[in-house]
């Protein structure tokens, strides 16, 4: 019907929500006709007082009516999901998390939506998780869409040969099965691989989605069909829960956009893992709401869970990363000085737009020829090493390899040269080999690490100065120069977007670029690693900013720089000092009109490259 | 031999009687609409990428096409810096540069050269984008006539003579500062009173207009500014509202209406700034 072609395929969802409800209800009319039916037989065969006896089971009681209520398939993968979310955050495992993705998705699409998108999830299946999917950048737009394609003819031929309705309503009732497919990607960690990729910053509400939701429970959720005191109980929660993770943060800003490969299991999961070392351990903001709701005036709540999140986030560094006894007086100093550090402000740079070549590393592993399951004692394991280096930086890599087991580390050796010395601009691919130091075993993670030795970066910041001038001038001029020479309103200094940098800026405050009067500055910097791996040491940094009288020199250069250990890793910042700088150079003190100038900081430091892969070793049979 | 005498006279007769430029430069009034002093440079001065370690020159044409001579000419170039584009010098300063008239119905034109050499990009990256600005200030004049028709006689309802115009328009003087409005109030017993509206609706800033001469015909009038603080014949404009009303006031001698001219000079100070690019690449 001309109607129905038209109609969006959510709106077969709503069909299919009335025709259940339609069904439960014709179901809930027989039923009465029927006990009355088992009731009247059972008087006319058995006596009355036994009959009453051996009729209370078929009658509704509490304990079977509560079973009935929630004898939902939503239900059902809502209390699954939630207790795999609690106890899948202990083992982080890739094939229990795909094997986990795998049963809830096929449950959503077969018991959830009725069979609708089932033949879309089961191609879909087959192609990533059997056959391992594909890494063509392109894959979405050329394996996807010709799943869904495939899977809305299928349907929609089988509905039309089998006259169980139209073409059409087959083949969007199909596109139901991209909801498990999406869900099941959520749940392996699409948003860390996102976050990770197109290197959006983790603000407070993306850290709560990647940590605290339970994808499954709330699909599961919020697809129950039944309505019952548990189930409707459930739901609010639920959205009590969402919410909670909603209160804090701010819809993320993307910095820069890139292509890649459409990533495997263990890429989404090792994002996952990756990004959640990153994030400060806190306390979910569920649990912190539900406290405070209960414990202070409706005023202070918000308060309350704010203070509640960052007391433990302090607690957790402080036990865990700072090993302190918890209540001693030196873990109520260690909270205090973490606090402290807290509050310091931290200059984050800005990815420096002119340069689009920047020195990158990393590990590529070839699926032809790697051997993901091997036999014991006879392999040792290939992967290519990639170094761009288009400033011809010099430094040394010096590569490492590992095979972990649980807690259980065999430190592999490295065949070749070792370390190699980089220098040239062209990109090289070298082909590093680890040997398992002693024999393995069943199922390892292999760990391949370059430490890149002596890198440097350097970053540049821009000021105006200005010198003393009137109002009138400045009402005319700084508006016009600041978004003349600041275009895009950011007043950081810019660095490659390469392993790490340092990040600096000063002013009165800090971040205002034009520079008035003669002194009585400040400048703070930072040490920011943006790229995938770890800081592994800073070897010393330097600010040049030559003819300034700074108050404390330190503050311009240092050496080495102890790094907290969960400092190291990516988009996190370590703050330097910060100083008063007392004058600026007397040819930047009183320019006729004003004077732009760029001052550049750089940054001497290691820095380890990492990738992983699971292996299987099987035993040799004699 | 008389026939030929009579051909030439005949001849520069005719040609004399044709309507040529130099009679259309003289019928031409420069002191109307708008104008402003142009600054632009010259085709590939700069050139539009400059390559790191290269010498390069930036010809500036400063064209004046105001009504009014333009003095004190100081032009700058602002916003680079020495560590990418080092200029040899980056003011340079015109004592005068003639408004159009007749004798000059172009205005007078100058070029100004500033020669650079540029440095090193930063590191790999692909260019160095350098904004800077073209600044000038000078300073210039502004004259305002106009024929007004005066009737001391307020109650006379019936007068042969001209007919006031109690709101005039105008739309400029051949500067970029420019007398908008003329409004005329006549006041019984107390005299005349000229409420001149001046607005810059150039694309630089006035930043003081200074009253030089006021008269009624061969009459002083006596002006001032309003909202001024010390000097009522000069005003200092504010950046964002660049316009200012000066009031003249004058007894009235005659009884009967009459037409009369109304003049009035002012200079100013002026200062126009444009934005450029300056592009190091590799």
């Amino acid at each position: 019907m001309p109607g129905e072609q038209t109609r969006p395929p959510w709106a077969n969802l709503e069909a299919f929500d009335k025709e259940e409800r339609r069904r439960e209800e014709q179901e809930k009319r027989k039923r009465p006709d029927e006990e009355s039916r088992t009731t009247n037989s059972d008087d006319r065969d058995q006596p009355p007082a036994k009959s009453r006896a051996t009729t209370s089971p078929t009658t509704p009681s509490s304990g079977s009516g509560l079973l009935n209520s929630i004898n939902d398939p939503g239900f059902y993968l809502f209390i699954i999901g939630l207790l795999t979310f609690i106890f899948n955050e202990k083992f982080n495992n890739v094939t229990l998390a795909v094997l986990l993705g795998t049963i809830f998705m096929f449950y959503t699409a077969i018991f959830i939506f009725k069979g609708k998108g089932i033949i879309i999830t089961a191609i879909f299946w087959v192609w990533y998780v059997f056959f391992g999917g594909v890494t063509d950048p392109t894959a979405l737009m050329y394996i996807i869409l010709p799943i869904t394609l495939v899977g809305m003819l299928a349907h929609g031929v089988y509905n039309a040969i089998s006259r169980r309705g139209t073409f059409l309503e087959g083949s969007s009732e199909e596109l139901l099965g991209l909801i498990p497919i999406l869900f099941f990607f959520l749940d392996l960690g699409l948003l860390p691989f996102l976050t990770k990729l197109f290197n959006f910053p983790i603000t407070p509400l993306l850290d709560n989605f990647i940590r605290f939701t339970p994808w499954w429970a709330l699909l599961g959720l919020f697809t129950t069909r039944k309505e019952g005191t548990i189930i409707s109980l459930a739901k609010i929660v639920g959205v009590a829960y969402i919410f909670c993770l909603l209160t804090f943060g701010v819809a993320p800003e993307a910095y820069a956009a890139s292509t890649s490969l459409l990533p495997g299991p263990e890429q989404f999961i090792e994002a996952k893992q990756e990004l959640e070392q990153q994030l400060p351990q806190r306390e979910n903001p569920f649990i912190s709401n539900l406290a405070c709701i209960f414990s202070v005036n409706y005023a202070t709540v918000q308060v309350c869970v704010e203070q509640r999140q960052e007391i433990s986030e302090l607690r957790y560094i402080c036990e865990k990363v700072e090993q302190q006894e918890p209540d001693t007086p030196a873990f109520e100093q260690c909270l205090a000085e973490q606090r402290e550090k807290k509050q310091q402000k931290l200059v984050q740079g800005i990815n420096d737009p002119t340069i689009t070549e920047f020195t990158t590393a990393e590990f590529t592993i070839s699926e032809s020829i790697f051997p993901k399951t091997a036999y014991q004692g006879i392999t040792n394991y290939p992967t290519t090493f990639t170094v761009d280096n288009p400033r011809q930086q010099q430094f040394q890599v010096k590569f490492s390899c590992r095979f972990e087991q649980g807690t259980e580390k065999i430190a592999g050796e490295i065949i070749g040269d070792n370390p190699i010395t980089i220098q040239d601009a062209s990109p090289a691919g070298r082909t590093v080999i680890c040997k398992p130091g002693s024999v393995l075993q069943g199922r390892y993670k292999l760990v391949y690490e370059a430490e890149l030795q002596g890198l440097q970066t350097t970053s540049r910041l821009q000021r105006l100065f200005i010198g003393t001038k009137d109002e009138v001038w400045k009402e005319s001029w700084v508006p016009v120069i600041t978004s003349r020479h600041f275009p895009s309103h950011r007043y950081s200094s810019i660095g490659p977007a390469e392993f790490a940098r340092i990040n600096f800026e000063f002013g009165n405050p800090t971040e205002n670029p034009i520079i008035e009067g003669t002194g009585n500055l400040f400048l703070v910097s930072t040490i920011e690693n943006v790229g995938t791996g770890k800081l592994a040491a800073v070897k010393s940094y330097h600010l040049q900013l030559d003819g300034f009288d700074i108050e404390d020199q330190s503050c311009l250069q240092g050496t080495t720089v102890t790094l907290p250990p969960v400092q190291m890793v990516r988009k996190s910042i370590l703050p330097l000092t910060s100083c008063q700088i007392r004058g600026v150079p007397p040819e930047l003190q009183q320019p006729e009109n004003y004077l732009y100038r760029e001052f550049e900081a750089a940054l001497r430091y290691d820095y380890i490259i990492s990738r992983s892969i699971d292996i299987n070793i099987e035993k040799v049979s004699s | 031999m008389k026939l030929l005498v009579l051909y030439v006279i005949l001849f520069v007769f005719i040609v004399g009687c044709t309507s040529g430029a130099g009679e259309k430069a003289i019928n031409y009034n420069f002191k109307q609409g708008l104008a402003e002093m142009k600054f632009s440079f010259l085709s590939n001065a700069p050139p539009e990428k400059i390559y790191p370690d290269s010498a390069f020159t930036m010809v500036l044409e400063i064209e004046n096409q105001m009504a009014y001579d333009a003095t004190n000419l100081d032009i700058s170039i602002l916003g680079l810096d020495e560590k990418y584009f080092r200029l040899a010098e980056t003011e340079q300063h015109l004592d005068l540069l003639a408004g159009r008239s007749l004798t000059l119905p172009a205005g007078e034109k100058q070029f100004i050269e500033f020669t650079g050499q540029s440095g090193q990009l930063f590191q790999n990256a692909e260019e160095y984008p350098a904004p800077y600005f073209v600044h000038a200030t000078y300073i210039s004049a502004l004259d305002f006539t106009d024929t007004l028709c005066i009737n001391p006689s307020f109650y006379t309802v019936y007068d042969a003579g001209c007919k006031v115009q109690d709101r005039k328009t105008y739309s400029g003087q051949g500067a970029p500062l420019a007398v908008m409005e003329l409004e005329e109030i006549i006041h019984p017993h107390r005299g005349l009173e000229l409420r001149l509206k001046l607005q810059n609706r150039g694309r630089g800033k006035v930043h003081f207009i200074n009253l030089e001469r006021a008269q009624l015909g061969s009459q002083e009038m006596n002006c001032e500014f309003q909202n001024t603080a010390d000097n009522p014949r000069s005003i200092e404009l504010r950046m964002e509202q660049q316009e200012a009303t000066l009031i003249c006031r004058t007894f009235l001698r005659d009884q009967r209406s009459y037409t009369t001219t109304a003049a009035v000079s002012f200079n100013y100070d002026y200062e126009v700034r444009q934005e450029h690019t300056l592009r190091l690449v590799k």
